[in-house]
């Protein structure tokens, strides 16, 4: 029982946070702790501080080596633990990063009444810069009038499939969900044990590409969800549908029976973010899916239900924060600025930019990769401007939620339909708990 | 009932010293960092918890001079408590047997032979609770699935062949207990075996010449000989089991779907570091406690261990 004594010791050394903050605000130190709403006392030379976690470390050493005179500190962090750092820097009234790379949903849990951490950066950027980005990733990072964020990379779903597979078994590729659904019959009648996709990562692929309303922001505080929306019902039918002939499997993408499925070339086709062909898919003998690269895997746009325009689920990317509390925000503003659209960055992204001139640069990587049968970034770029606001980034987790209820269910070979009444009773009941107003409920 | 004095020494030593409390002597200076530490680390927290949890909370920062129960009432209309305390119910119902039987039952079966066999195999138990909590749930995940654990076969054999069959959320409390019982069985039956080489040789030889075979001295005479450690051990067991987090925690973010608000303990991280909300934390927190001290106290009182102490003096 060692361990659960040293969490224990680990609560208890919080709650100290707690109690030391306690014995600061009693000794009438308040004043000085400055609450977020002070005006912060700007100094031009201030070095700025940049928490970053392994995976931005690059490009911020990229940043050092270009500007040697730019005074930065840069401390290396798990980003999953920053909401709980921001609160606590805010309970002494110190320790904030001036800047800091955060997924959008961690952005979004950053910046209610409670942790108030980002700076309004609209007066700080240079005109016309919204332009240069992707169309709706600029806006991804507004809240009301504000500009909370700067966009860095967009993750958008395509519909990967194996090309080689494909021309084999003389399959079209689908454009819409109801071609979708007719080949999964015809896969399941001719080539049982093939997949063409997964329950795994289906809130983003399936019920936000079909614009269901799974936690759609009204306002900064305020959502919509309606899973007995016709947007949600169709899918919920159809991947019942799929899940009863094989075609799409409830088993975990990272887990190793679905490893497996795919480098023994039984991987049809797959609704998955854009980073997928290089980080899952790989074509290395090191990666995951695809030890090989042979022109096998290619993109399609996302599909669309029949007579609509399609929309795109998104499956991460993230944005450089300014923290409210920085001294020199004019530097911690330019710094992600070139962050996010310096050349020499794009030229090593390791995902999709959002800013346009930085993608076309990006793109170059992918010719070079022969794992994909085209380039696929022109399929990129269409579904990055189509990504649906259906599922926005919010302070909770409904992904993680969609996990413990409708896909532990299919596991245990329940339907989606049986479990979608408990999924929305409880995006409902937690976004309540994480302050929302839920519109129509 | 008859209770051997020779094992009954640092009881009655410790009455006499008991006589002379007011004196300081060395004892008391060696208990002095102790007390420091208990109270910084301890009862202080456990103090600014109680205050906490009965002030208001005002942008994430506790409102300390506004007496309010409101971070009681959050914790108790919260949709998620029932499910958190009723997995934690299940996991104490499976976990708790299992780690007392178990360590009681080897550290008996271990010291009905002594010699090297037994030293060797007292160190195998004790070696998986050299591994850290965290570290444990690591390796678990790695022995749970099918295709890549060592008893892959044996999990195969019984018709189990994929992971989120092993993970599926009924099997979510026997898969903690097991972690638990790994973990924290060796070091326990260490402390058994100390206390069993306590007795007296005198005494089971005595039984012995009276008849009594290796399972009567283990069930009449040793067994409650060693009473005290087993309660002393129900009670800092039930308590550690009542604030399970690392388990559930770490499992989630290896990817098998668990809530993020599993047990209590996790329910409590999400107030303070989700929410920000400190005074449902602290409330949590402080309902954890009550199931801890009140727990205590029944064991404590339907077992009277103290009460036979005090009838030596």
């Amino acid at each position: 029982m060692r361990r659960t004594g040293r969490n224990h010791g680990w609560t208890v050394w919080r709650r100290s946070g707690a109690g030391l903050a306690a014995g600061l605000l009693a000794a009438g130190v308040l004043a000085a702790c400055g609450s977020s709403n002070d005006p912060v006392e700007t100094d031009p030379n201030a070095a700025v501080t940049i928490w970053a976690g392994p995976d931005v470390m690059g490009v911020v050493d990229l940043y050092r080596e270009a500007h040697p005179d730019v005074k930065v500190k840069v401390e290396t962090v798990a980003r999953a633990d920053f909401p709980s750092k921001v609160l606590l820097a805010n309970n002494t009234g110190k320790g904030w990063p001036d800047l800091i790379f955060l997924e959008m949903s961690l952005v979004a849990q950053v910046s209610d009444a409670a942790h108030d951490f980002p700076l309004d950066i609209s007066t700080y950027l240079p005109d016309n810069l919204e332009e240069e980005f992707t169309p709706g990733a600029f806006d991804s990072c507004r809240s009301g009038d504000e500009v909370i964020c700067l966009r860095n990379d967009l993750a958008p779903n395509v519909l990967w499939y194996n090309a080689k597979l494909m021309d084999r078994f003389g399959y079209e590729v689908p454009t819409t969900f109801e071609e979708y659904q007719a080949l999964s019959d015809q896969v399941a009648k001719d080539h049982p044990g093939y997949l063409m996709g997964l329950l795994d990562g289906g809130l983003e692929s399936y019920y936000q590409a079909s614009g269901c309303p799974v936690a759609q922001k009204e306002s900064s505080d305020e959502l919509r969800i309606d899973l007995e929306d016709d947007a949600c019902t169709r899918v919920t039918g159809m991947l019942d549908h799929m899940l009863e002939n094989k075609t799409i499997t409830p088993l975990s993408v990272s887990g190793t029976e679905v490893a497996k499925t795919v480098s023994d070339d039984k991987m049809l086709m797959l609704m998955g973010p854009a980073w997928f062909g290089q980080y899952l898919f790989g074509g290395t003998p090191e990666s995951t899916w695809y030890q090989t690269a042979d022109g096998q895997l290619a993109a399609a746009a996302p599909l669309a239900w029949e007579g609509e325009e399609a929309q795109a689920g998104s499956n991460g990317g993230g944005a450089w924060v300014v923290s409210r509390h920085a001294k020199n925000p004019e530097t911690a503003v330019d710094i992600a600025v070139w962050m996010a659209t310096s050349p020499e960055h794009a030229a090593t992204a390791p995902s999709l930019p959002a800013h346009r001139p930085s993608a076309e640069i990006w793109q170059k990587t992918l010719d070079a990769n022969r794992l994909y049968a085209a380039n696929p970034y022109p399929v990129f770029q269409d579904a990055a401007a189509r990504i649906s606001t259906s599922l926005s980034a919010v302070r909770f987790d409904p992904i993680t939620l969609f996990g413990t209820t409708v896909l532990t269910d299919a596991q245990q070979g329940k339907s989606v339909e049986s479990a979608i009444e408990t999924y929305q009773q409880q995006l409902v009941d937690t976004a309540r708990t994480a302050k929302y107003d839920v519109a129509g409920q | 009932m008859t209770t051997p004095k020779a094992v009954r020494t640092p009881q009655t030593s410790r009455a006499r010293s008991g006589a002379r409390r007011l004196k300081p002597n060395a004892g008391h200076w060696f208990l002095l960092p102790y007390l420091v530490f208990l109270t910084a680390f301890g009862v202080g927290p456990a103090v600014a918890a109680l205050v906490i949890s009965f002030s208001g909370t005002d942008a994430g920062m506790p409102d300390y001079f506004n007496l309010t129960t409101d971070g009681f009432r959050t914790v108790f209309d919260d949709f998620r408590l029932g499910p958190a305390l009723s997995n934690m119910a299940k996991f104490v119902v499976i976990a708790l047997p299992m780690l007392m039987v178990g360590v009681v039952g080897l550290a008996l079966v271990l010291h009905a032979r002594s010699g090297v066999y037994s030293a060797a195999l007292r160190s195998a138990y004790f070696l998986p609770g050299a591994v850290s909590g965290p570290t444990a749930v690591l390796v678990a995940i790695f022995m749970f699935d099918p295709s890549v654990s060592p008893f892959g076969p044996a999990l195969r054999s019984m018709g189990l062949t994929s992971v989120t069959q092993i993970t599926a959320p009924g099997n979510l409390p026997l898969l903690f207990a097991l972690i638990a019982f790994f973990v924290g069985a060796g070091g326990w039956i260490a402390i058994f075996i100390g206390g069993l080489n306590g007795i007296s040789q005198e005494v089971l030889d005595a039984a012995r010449v009276d008849g009594a075979n290796a399972w009567h001295v283990a069930v009449h005479i040793k067994l409650p000989l060693v009473a005290p450690y087993i309660v002393y051990m129900l009670i800092l067991t039930f308590t550690a089991s009542v604030q399970l987090f690392a388990e559930p925690q770490l499992l989630a973010s290896a990817g098998v779907p668990i809530s993020e608000t599993w047990s209590p303990n996790q329910l409590g991280y999400v107030y303070a570091f989700e929410q920000a909300d400190f005074g449902a934390a602290a409330a949590m927190s402080m309902l954890m406690l009550v199931i801890g001290l009140g727990s205590a106290v029944l064991i404590l009182r339907t077992t009277r261990i103290f009460s036979v102490d005090s009838e030596d003096r």
